[in-house]
């Protein structure tokens, strides 16, 4: 039934025996501390365990269901725990100790004398209180007690004998008090005595100086040295003695870089960005960072490495981007690959190559393997019925399609082709009752339209086969997205697509038909690579010689899992496959979601704008890189990770160590003479160079930027331990002025390791260490152990501080300007009232305005007016929402930009560098309707305060907040269309692309 | 200590008549003529005079006692820690007893809930990132106490982060 743990000899497991006796439940005894109290009842309640202390438990045991608990009893049982034992206590303990404590005694007899005539003593029902006191008094029976009771209380000797007769009592106080010792049992097990004086709120005031509060790590002051065996620290006599010219001098790296037969051949691809969407903090450490980590390694460690990556180029979006631009898709490519391109480069991302999809070789190497699977017969045709609008000319994708819901019940006017927003359930684009074309609203035919299906059924047993030699390594969550896919059987998946923008089908038939993105998307790893080296098949088609990493979030899974090698599968071509998939989870920003429309979360240009470096970034996206789960991007966090990690801990360690060089061995590394515990140092570093090692070469990025800083603590102790300062001051003796010299060089050596292993994390700062080291080839290779890379003689720079703290003020600007989702403590609660009236306000003044518009007659100053004085009502209303004024504003700006007028913005036009004249008409035939189109936007603006409001408002149901955002859209389209835009582009707003 | 919380409990359960005063160093509580000394028993004579409550001292007997225990150690231990150390100790044990349970006397939320949070309010709003990692249950917890909607009116909600400061493979040097 329960089990009491604790000291057997103490009062509280007495309670607990008497209770569970009298209430005939079976209990063990198990013998163990349980501080702070003397004994536990563990209780177990549905697989949770619990464990109620002495008086509590005694309360349970006693306590049958239903029965209303006593006031009296439970008076008692506080008066025993806060009054009775911080003075008994205390006092049998002064009895054990030979001298009893007279006040103590006082104090005691007055407490005594309350309970003896409050009468819970002699109440003739068992009570919880009666076992209780029961118990804490018995003690004083004990022969130390003397005479106490007997002539100063005895009514309480009277009821303590009395009970103790009771059959209950009996045997359990005997057996109890068989076990020996009470008094020391009481003594061992208490903790400090409670004083009613100390009032917890009053330590609010005092600084807590225990480490936890200062802004260095919990384990900074835990000893560092884990016990070092003996063979470790023969190892490390070795491995430091190691004379650096015996280590190899690292390979020139080679341009083109090339596999070379017998050595480690690694290629590394990271998912291809997709060229329309500024890439943000999550999108680059899930890809493009975690690759670019590994590739650093791999070269430091010799291998061959080839990191290719680029834009994907082609779809539907850059079509739709374009035409609102009023550029040519190739010219979008252009401007965009740049932001990429420039993104990538300030982080340091170390590409061997990065190129873009819409190339000549990557219609090449596309149309070779088409022949290949189509002459091995995985290639069907067959006839897809599909809406086609006669107004747009298009064939229409499932989102583009808008009619009534099919679902009995719903009847929503405005689902998707393939989503419902009223009921939320899937739908086929097909079955959508009165159909219409979302960009135009005409009815979509059906039409037949012809196109070529991969037959991966057919392909499945030798992909089984094959992922049986591969995805044992890979990240688990890709083990797990690709036998889900397997587990819901493969179907033939059609790979071509009716658009103009995209790699042209080589089949008669299927001119104005191009490749379906993700059937083309992958092999633009080959296409790359192929324009980086003519050699390209030396990566590509030598599996036996080459370990393929892929890098991406864990969305496109299915497509390098099984999509994409499936395709060089059914070629029957020796392609080198994917050997280990490395899988990202998502990064959040704030606990929420990026989202470049509604200006939250930071994105790749905005990055370099911050004024933190970007070996902050890096080694900050890096250190939460989100490997088992989702992680959460914080400003406090980067904030305290750069002053606590970087600056104290790292930057602080190093700077020191190479100022003890500089100041007080003019920039000379000393002689060294190592102890027995210098060498414990240096096989601890030993140790965790190799957890470096392993874990970077299994991609546990985190783990291994985690032993980095664990190295550079080790230092910080060592440094503390020795005072190096201190022993290298003139007037000490030669041997301390020796031991100041020999830490001074060990530290310093560290920092050398440190300028190695960092770099995978933030090279350049390493760059900026190994300057201040004085640049040695062998601070270039990942050596096997901690050796004595800065021989004594070696001369170092002065070192300068390489972090910098980031201030709150800089965290505070950046983060409300980021929108980060961080809650507001002063928020008010919404008042739905306040928000309806000014609603309506609002929309009274927004027909005033709208009159005055269609009127003609007002004045312009008049309507600028009114128009002001509705900005200023919306702007309240905002505010009492709690919602963020300037949204609504960026509509506004968005239409001015496609619109009629041409002034693009400053930004677009820098980067504009192709583009001749700034966006004048766009290249749709549809008119611009400007009177329309600002009567539109006011209304936009206005539902979407609507929407926003009820989505704020919280308990608004699903269907009521759908039905809004319906409305909303209707309205923006409606816009679209008056703009003279296509809505497509606002329509594929921010669906957060995690490529 | 003890008059303090018992009066924002108070305050959480919108009792109108309530006073609350210290005699003889022991609080004293008075709800509508029924007076009551000493904490444990003041909160429970503050939940049970309103029937709309009950549940908030336990609905099992189980979790009775274990409100009791936790009551009890609010004043026995929790509101009178005369230095940091001491407090320190209150929270690692409270660190531990959450490690296997959604609230302090299971899944449910009890008056020992509300008390210990507005005990402990005021310091873990001062909480850097690192200590609320340290303290992972006591902040787990926290985060879900706050989500209620009446210390939610009255308390300013702690922010909790979710990415770890350090990976918790749990080895040590």
């Amino acid at each position: 039934m329960g089990v009491v743990v604790g000291r057997k000899g103490h009062t509280d497991a007495l309670k607990i025996l008497l209770a569970a006796a009298l209430s005939k439940k079976n209990i063990e005894f198990v013998e163990n501390n349980v501080f702070p109290f003397g004994a536990v009842l563990e209780v177990t309640d549905q697989n949770t365990s619990f464990r109620l202390p002495a008086n509590s438990a005694v309360l349970y045991l006693l306590q049958s269901p239903g029965q209303i608990q006593d006031p009296e009893v439970e008076k008692w049982l506080e008066w025993e725990a806060t009054e009775l034992q911080p003075v008994l206590v205390p006092y049998l303990v002064s009895l054990a100790g030979g001298r009893k404590d007279k006040t103590l005694e006082e104090t005691l007899c007055s407490l005594l004398t309350k309970l003896s005539s409050s009468g819970i003593l002699t109440s003739k029902e068992v009570t919880a209180a009666t076992v209780v006191m029961f118990s804490a008094l018995h003690p004083l029976t004990c022969e130390a007690a003397g005479s106490f009771l007997k002539t100063q209380h005895s009514h309480i000797l009277q009821f303590l004998t009395t009970l103790g007769e009771v059959t209950h009592f009996k045997n359990i106080v005997t057996s109890w008090k068989s076990e020996s010792g009470l008094l020391k049992t009481l003594e061992n097990t208490t903790s400090q005595p409670w004083n009613p004086i100390h009032n917890t709120m009053a330590l609010l005031k005092v600084s807590d100086v225990s480490p936890s509060h200062a802004a260095i790590s919990p384990e900074q002051n835990k000893p560092v040295r884990a016990a070092v065996t003996e063979a470790q620290l023969k190892a490390a006599q070795v491995s430091w003695k190691q004379s650096v010219s015996s280590i190899t001098l690292p390979k020139v790296v080679a341009h083109p870089s090339l596999p070379v037969k017998g050595e480690t051949n690694i290629l590394i691809t990271s998912a291809l960005p997709y060229v329309n969407n500024v890439p943000h903090l999550g999108n680059i450490i899930g890809c493009v960072l975690s690759a670019d980590c590994f590739a650093r390694f791999a070269r430091l460690r010799g291998d061959n490495v080839l990191y290719v990556c680029g834009t994907d180029e082609y779809g539907t979006a850059t079509e739709t981007k374009a035409i609102a631009e009023g550029l040519t898709p190739q010219q979008i490519c252009d401007k965009y690959h740049n932001i990429h391109s420039n993104v990538y480069k300030w982080f340091n991302i170390s590409f061997n190559d990065f190129g873009r999809t819409t190339t000549e070789q990557q219609t090449k190497v596309t149309h070779e393997i088409y022949h290949d699977l189509e002459n091995n017969g995985l290639i069907t045709e067959d006839a897809v019925e599909q809406q086609y609008c006669e107004k747009c000319k298009r064939f229409l994708a499932d989102r583009f399609v808008e009619g009534g819901c099919p679902h009995p019940g719903c009847g929503y006017p405005d689902a998707r082709g393939d989503q419902c927003d009223g009921c939320s359930k899937l739908v086929n684009a097909m079955e959508l009752v009165e159909p219409r074309c979302k960009l135009c609203s005409s009815t979509p035919i059906i039409r037949s339209s012809t196109h070529l299906f991969l037959n991966l059924p057919l392909i499945e047993p030798k992909l089984k086969a094959w992922l049986a030699t591969s995805s044992p390594q890979w990240t688990s969550n890709a083990q797990v997205i690709c036998e889900s896919w397997l587990r819901d059987g493969l179907k033939s998946r059609c790979i071509t697509r009716d658009l103009k923008w995209g790699t042209p089908v080589p089949k008669e038939g299927f001119e104005d038909k191009v490749f379906y993105v993700w059937f083309d998307a992958p092999i633009g790893y080959i296409s790359i690579t192929a324009g980086y080296t003519d050699q390209w098949k030396q990566w590509w088609q030598n599996p036996e010689q080459i370990q393929y990493y892929e890098f991406m979030a864990k969305d496109n899974v299915p497509f390098h899992s099984v999509v994409f090698p499936s395709c060089q599968l059914g070629t029957d071509k020796p392609w080198t496959k994917v050997t280990h998939l490395v899988a990202t989870e998502y990064l959040n920003y704030e606990d929420g979601k990026f989202s470049k429309s509604r200006g939250v979360g930071v994105f790749g240009d905005q990055v370099m704008e911050t004024g933190i470096p970007s070996d902050v970034w890096r080694f900050y996206l890096l250190y939460v890189r989100p490997e088992a789960q989702d992680t959460s991007f914080s400003w406090v966090d980067l904030q305290t990770k750069n002053n606590s990690e970087l600056l104290n801990n790292l930057g602080n360690f190093i700077h020191r160590a190479l100022s003890f060089v500089f100041k007080f061995f003019n920039g000379k590394i000393p002689e060294d003479k190592l102890n027995r515990s210098d060498y414990q140092v240096v096989a601890a570093v030993n140790q965790e160079l190799s957890h470096y090692t392993t874990a970077l070469a299994n991609n546990h990025q985190r783990d291994g930027l985690r032993t980095v800083l664990a190295i550079t603590r080790l230092g910080n102790q060592y440094i503390q331990e020795n005072e190096p300062y201190k022993l290298v001051k003139p007037g000490r003796s030669v041997e301390e002025q020796e031991r100041g010299a020999t830490v001074t060089a060990v530290a310093a050596n560290i920092v050398a390791l440190v300028s190695i292993i960092l770099e995978p994390y933030m090279p350049d700062t390493t760059v900026r260490i190994k300057d201040l080291l004085g640049d040695l080839p062998c601070l270039h290779q990942l050596p096997r152990s901690f050796n004595r890379f800065l021989p004594p003689g070696h001369v170092i720079k002065e070192p300068h501080p390489l972090i910098k703290p980031i201030e709150d003020d800089l965290i505070q600007r950046l983060s409300s300007q980021f929108g980060g989702q961080q809650p507001n403590p002063q928020k008010k609660p919404v008042d739905p009232v306040e928000i309806t009236q000014l609603q309506s306000k609002v929309e009274e003044q927004a027909n005033n305005v709208r009159k005055l518009k269609e009127g003609g007659t007002a004045g312009k100053e008049k309507i600028a007016d009114e128009v002001k004085v509705l900005l200023k009502l919306k702007a309240e209303l905002a505010a009492v929402q709690g919602v963020d004024p300037s949204v609504g504003g960026k509509d506004k700006k968005k239409a001015k930009k496609g619109g009629g007028g041409g002034k693009g913005k400053e930004n677009a036009s820098k980067m504009d560098a192709t583009s001749a004249s700034p966006a004048a008409t766009p290249a749709s035939s549809l008119p611009v309707n400007e009177e329309e189109a600002n009567r539109l936007q006011a209304q936009v603006t206005q539902q979407g305060d609507k929407v926003r409001a009820v989505k704020t408002r919280g308990n608004a149901s699903k269907e009521e907040v759908n039905a809004e955002v319906a409305i909303l859209l209707d309205l923006k389209k409606q816009l679209a269309v008056a703009q003279g835009l296509d809505p497509n582009t606002l329509t594929g707003k921010e669906k957060k692309k995690k490529k | 200590m003890d008059n303090k919380v018992l009066g924002d409990i108070g305050q959480y359960l919108a009792i109108k008549k309530v006073k609350i005063t210290m005699e003889d160093k022991k609080v004293v509580t008075d709800v509508g003529g029924k007076k009551c000394i000493g904490f444990v028993s003041g909160v429970l004579n503050l939940v049970r005079s309103q029937p709309q409550h009950q549940a908030l001292e336990g609905s099992t007997v189980l979790q009775k006692s274990l409100t009791h225990h936790w009551l009890t150690y609010c004043t026995t231990h929790l509101f009178h820690c005369p230095t940091h150390e001491a407090l320190t100790t209150c929270l690692q044990y409270l660190e531990q007893e959450l490690k296997n349970r959604a609230y302090l006397c299971g899944y449910q939320l009890t008056i020992a809930d509300v008390a210990v949070y507005l005990a402990l309010h005021p310091f873990i709003f001062t909480w850097s990132y690192m200590k609320k990692e340290q303290y992972q249950n006591i902040s787990r917890w926290c985060k879900t106490v706050q989500g209620d909607a009446r210390l939610g009116k009255t308390h300013k909600a702690i922010h909790f982060s979710r990415s770890q400061l350090y990976c918790g493979s749990g080895r040590t040097h």
